[in-house]
């Protein structure tokens, strides 16, 4: 009873030493569970094509498996050391110097890579009607996307209008569609910034009016809020088909709408749509050029698909220029 | 008063976590070096099939860094207040 009762005591002692004194055990068992885990975590997402949820649970698995083990192992076959918080080696603070130094230093890289893409935009919008031109422009556009990277949005407007007039001047041409549309995206990327004051949100939004919402078929709408209240018809937000007057008989409305996508199985399609006041975001929107009345509405991280025609090019061209776009086509 | 609570807020808190703060830091920045050199990659031209087996490897590195460091910090915690309370009795 007395020689369990010390196995115990000795057993929560090193328990304690682990975690509060012997730093080099437990950094080294740290660094053993990050390894393997990363390492049979990234052989099954990379080269067995994995999803993510059976990884991120095979790593869990893994990193409860080792954790257990080692501070069990630890616990029942170490002896316990001084209680002393040791101080950093030298060797330690060197290498966490110079990593501190080089993160520093890194944060100079997003504006430099951004800088670089920039003027090889400028370089390949000089010739906009060029198709390797065209394929460069697309893919710095497209690498800038999924980088995170922030280039100038007048340089986005300004080159993707090229693009844009390019595709204008000849229907046929859809590469040149395509790259404006590639920075009509980019655009609605960089909006991310852009965070428009939209007042109190309102939890039911029949109380105050009424809304149309129309998808693409096989999608979802997104969620909807409303925002404010108590504005005069007038000046409230809409979203609505042309025609219809779904403010009747109402003297207020909301003042703002945001329609919040997750960029999976939703949608949103502008054509025959009367919008006011509206925030779109992380969502697919689609318009195929026919009429629509856009009023103060704003489009952040969307993937928009135009159909090219004259009415989409007017619309492009609106949505390079600003967040938020005032558009009528009848 | 106050220099008993600061001091023993470096002595129990401050100076066992910062170490453990710095190390964490170290490996989170070699994480955010990786993101930059796979978007320099990207622009440099780097077939795409490559830069997303690394994107996903540095997913992979990252959800277990989470994991495993924020799991150290807590349980640090928590076996440092089961400890005081157990050498107080």
């Amino acid at each position: 009873m007395v020689e369990e009762s010390q196995q115990t005591i000795d057993f929560l002692s090193n328990l304690e030493d682990f975690f509060l004194y012997d730093d080099q055990s437990r950094w080294k068992a740290i660094g053993w569970t990050i390894g393997i885990a990363g390492s049979l975590g990234t052989f099954d997402f990379v080269f067995l094509g994995a999803s993510v949820n059976d990884t991120t649970f095979l790593m869990g698995a893994i990193v409860l498996l080792m954790s257990f083990t080692w501070i069990a192992w630890y616990c029942s076959f170490r002896r316990p050391r001084s209680k002393e918080v040791s101080l950093i080696s030298r060797r330690s603070l060197v290498f966490q110097l110079a990593t501190f130094i080089a993160f520093l230093a890194s944060f100079r890289l997003p504006r430099a890579e951004a800088r670089t893409i920039e003027r090889r935009l400028q370089v390949v919008s000089e010739n906009p009607s060029s198709p390797q031109n065209i394929q460069e422009a697309v893919r710095l556009i497209t690498a800038a996307q999924a980088g995170g990277i922030r280039i100038a949005p007048s340089i986005v407007s300004n080159v993707g209008k090229r693009f844009l007039d390019t595709a204008e001047n000849d229907p046929t041409e859809s590469i040149a569609w395509s790259a404006a549309q590639a920075f009509v995206e980019y655009r609605s990327f960089i909006n991310v910034d852009f965070q428009p004051h939209l007042g109190h949100q309102i939890d039911d939004p029949e109380l105050t009016t009424y809304y149309h919402n129309q998808s693409l078929e096989g999608t979802d709408f997104p969620p909807m809020f409303v925002y404010g209240w108590g504005v005069p018809v007038a000046e409230a937000a809409r979203l609505n088909k042309i025609g219809e007057i779904p403010q009747l008989g109402r003297r207020f409305g909301n003042s703002f709408i945001r329609i919040q996508g997750n960029h999976k199985n939703d949608s949103v399609v502008l054509d025959g749509i009367e919008m006011k006041n509206v925030v779109i975001r992380d969502t697919s929107v689609y318009y195929d050029g026919q009429s629509v009345i856009l009023e103060n509405v704003c489009f952040v991280n969307c993937n928009i698909n135009l159909k090219q025609s004259a009415n989409s090019a007017q619309l492009a061209n609106a949505l390079l220029k600003s967040p938020c776009v005032s558009f009528k086509a009848i | 008063m106050a220099d008993g609570f600061w001091s023993e807020m470096w002595e129990e808190w401050f100076r066992p976590v910062s170490k453990d703060a710095l190390k964490t830091f170290s490996i989170l920045a070699i994480m955010y070096l990786f993101w930059e050199a796979i978007v320099l990659l990207r622009l440099r031209g780097y077939p795409d099939a490559h830069l997303e087996a690394f994107e996903k490897t540095h997913f992979v590195l990252m959800w277990v860094l989470y994991v495993v460091t924020g799991g150290n910090f807590v349980l640090k915690q928590v076996v440092g207040l089961w400890s005081k309370n157990r050498n107080r009795r």
